[in-house]
């Protein structure tokens, strides 16, 4: 990975049409500033992981699993 | 109602049962409507978030609070409007699974919980920006299993 030190204000380039620029930093926070075509598509990186981890969740094989689950947890009781 | 579901093939729900999710849950925004299967007498128990309209879509969740003592992540104020939710106590949260395919490397994502206001049963998935993990073992070695 490519590491740069930049301070509050400065920035970096990336292409010729996308810039990033650290506005301010306060604690543990850093906010950025990010000057970039309309059609690039940015999003915080916990979005794209909880996407991911939304569909693998939704992808457990379910027969399996609930018999297992239920052989851990317990065999449930019916509801009410 | 009643609903087809993945796991207990067809069961009877009632309309105000349905959690309503007005943004769906992320990579699958057009599920608005879900409702959670449960088992009342179970201390310690994975719950069902299944799909009202699509029967082969469900998620398998936790309780956070059994899990991590003290969970009590911050709620953005735009998902506290979202929901309609003034205070803390009017909202639960849920952790979804990723069950692995040995069960005993299960995750839970404990940084994006589904928080549910209790009182109009709207919910969100909520991002955090509190330092918790997407990935926190089921199984971990402190809790045993």
């Amino acid at each position: 990975m490519l590491v740069i030190t930049r301070k509050i204000n400065e920035g970096i380039k990336i292409n010729d049409n996308i810039e990033v620029i650290v506005v301010d930093v306060s604690g543990e926070k850093v906010k950025l500033g990010i000057n970039a075509p309309r059609e690039i598509k940015i999003v915080r990186s916990e979005l794209i992981q909880t996407e991911q981890a939304n569909k693998e969740a939704a992808l457990s094989p379910a027969t399996v699993v609930t018999k297992d689950l239920i052989s851990l947890f317990g065999k449930p009781h019916d509801k009410k | 109602m009643i609903i087809k579901t993945r796991d207990f093939d067809e069961l009877e729900i009632n309309e105000s049962d349905i959690i309503h999710f007005p943004n769906g849950i992320y990579a699958f925004e057009d599920q608005k409507s879900f409702v959670l299967i449960h088992y009342p007498d179970q201390d310690v128990a994975p719950m069902w978030l299944q799909s009202v309209d699509d029967p082969s879509l469900c998620f398998i969740v936790f309780d956070p609070i059994l899990y991590v003592e003290e969970y009590s992540p911050n709620i953005s104020a735009a998902d506290m409007n979202a929901l309609k939710a003034e205070k803390k106590d009017d909202i639960r949260y849920l952790a979804i699974s990723v069950i692995g395919k040995d069960v005993k490397d299960s995750t839970l994502n404990l940084k994006s919980p589904i928080v549910i206001n209790i009182n109009n049963n709207y919910a969100v998935q909520s991002i955090l920006e509190d330092d918790y993990p997407i990935r926190f073992p089921l199984f971990s070695d402190e809790k045993g299993a």
